[in-house]
């Protein structure tokens, strides 16, 4: 049993800076870092990277604790298991195998975000592959039919998630990419999917009303980049304008001196 | 590593230390939460200076222990300003950390506690604060002290039979 003074100690672990303080300190720090910049630069290992990092290859750097260890499985077991597991449907004793050691393991070998989204996209076509070959069995019971939901929400939120981090890191022609090959697969396939009895929560819904946001905000752009010029045009004729006004007060001042001018009217 | 990333990861490192190094310097400092704000700036103040001299940082958590370590051990040296009683450190009012704190330090149990260990070593209650409150293993505890695991299982077994001895289990 643990011991009344481990338990206490454990209460303490409540106190931390007030957020205020901390926001405070996050401030005069990021002014010390401008003020100090990096003579040169180091290598910074943080809490993110794993004890086996580095340890084989860079690739392993981005694996999680599991699929390190899914990766050691599928090495230990030869592959054998975990090939027979290709073939399995939910029901099967090795679908987890094939949902949770070979999906995952391919997933831990994709580095970039449009290569995982693609991944999800085509692991949504094997739960659907799944839910056709359960339906011919006459095993598409609704309790199957609501853990193969979950599986494809899943893939499409990691989709989506997929395109928030492109557009984060400004890869917008790789988001754009990415979102119109998931809306174009799920338009395609959305029959199917609900003939199988598999719903696919509201996630279309926000997807497209994001997309209407951004066509939106790519239009309000656009006008204002259009009264823009606008303005700049009819500035430029207010010169124009002005220049000529200006030339037309000079030549008749110029005649008017002239007119005046002694030497000219003698010369007359 | 770029300029920008290492400022980033050392942001990153900061939000997710900050209250850990805080704790630790709470207890470390009497319970003065001012006293402890500061010694958290300067250190991580610290520790990007450190970076600046283009030093690498292998176990970046333990870095920041040991750093914020150093600033006590500093300052104390500057001024024996430290209060050892439980009466100082209620003179000092709990109302100066967070608010969850107030509320648990409103408990007798954390009181008797705080209470008992100050007849703890400086370097044991250190421990069994790393141990207990920040759930750190001996290997790290070692790695942040700069001792030996071994050096620190006994280090914490000895502090537990005293605490056994005089706390009520």
């Amino acid at each position: 049993m643990q011991r009344k003074f481990e338990k206490t100690l454990k209460k303490f672990r409540k106190i931390h800076l007030q957020p205020k303080t901390k926001e405070a300190i996050h401030g005069r720090l990021l002014v010390f870092l401008e003020e100090n910049p990096l003579q040169k630069t180091v290598n910074l290992k943080t809490e993110n990277q794993r004890w086996y990092s580095g340890m084989f290859f860079p690739a392993f750097q981005r694996l999680s604790i599991p699929l390190f260890v899914a990766f050691l499985v599928f090495v230990v077991a030869g592959g054998g298991t975990v090939l027979a597991a290709e073939g399995a449907i939910p029901g099967d004793v090795l679908y987890p195998v094939k949902i949770h050691i070979n999906e995952a393991a391919r997933a831990a070998f994709v580095f970039d975000e449009k290569s995982s989204a693609n991944l999800d996209i085509q692991q949504t076509q094997r739960r659907m592959n799944e839910a056709e070959k359960l339906e011919t069995k006459g095993q598409l019971n609704p309790q199957v039919q609501k853990k193969i939901s979950r599986e494809v929400e899943n893939h499409v939120k990691r989709v989506d998630a997929a395109v928030i981090k492109l557009e984060a890191k400004g890869n917008t022609r790789a988001a754009a990419e990415v979102r119109l090959e998931l809306r174009e697969y799920l338009e395609k396939t959305s029959e199917k999917f609900s003939a199988l009895g598999i719903q696919i929560k509201e996630e279309k819904e926000e997807r497209e009303e994001r997309v209407d946001e951004k066509k939106s905000d790519r239009e309000k752009e656009k006008e204002v980049k259009k009264e823009e010029n606008k303005k700049r045009s009819d500035n430029n004729e207010e010169d124009e304008e002005k220049k000529q006004e200006e030339q037309r007060i000079n030549i008749e001042t110029d005649i008017e001196v002239n007119l005046k001018t002694p030497f000219l009217n003698t010369r007359d | 590593m770029q300029e920008a990333e290492v400022k980033e990861q050392f942001l990153k490192a900061y939000e997710a230390s900050a209250d850990a190094i805080y704790r630790y310097c709470f207890f470390r400092v009497r319970n003065n939460s001012t006293v402890a704000e500061d010694v958290v700036q300067e250190t991580f103040m610290k520790v990007w200076r450190y970076l600046c001299e283009g030093n690498e940082v292998g176990n970046m958590r333990a870095l920041l222990y040991q750093t914020a370590r150093n600033t006590i051990i500093d300052r104390h040296k500057r001024k024996d300003a430290t209060n050892t009683s439980l009466d100082a450190l209620h003179e000092q009012g709990f109302d100066a950390v967070g608010q969850d704190a107030q509320s648990i330090f409103t408990e007798i149990d954390c009181n008797q506690l705080l209470s008992e260990m100050d007849h703890l070593e400086e370097e044991e209650k250190e421990i069994l604060v790393l141990r207990y409150v920040e759930g750190h293993g001996p290997k790290e505890i070692a790695a942040i002290l700069g001792k030996t695991p071994n050096q620190v299982s006994v280090r914490i077994h000895r502090a537990k039979q005293i605490l056994k001895q005089r706390y009520a289990t």
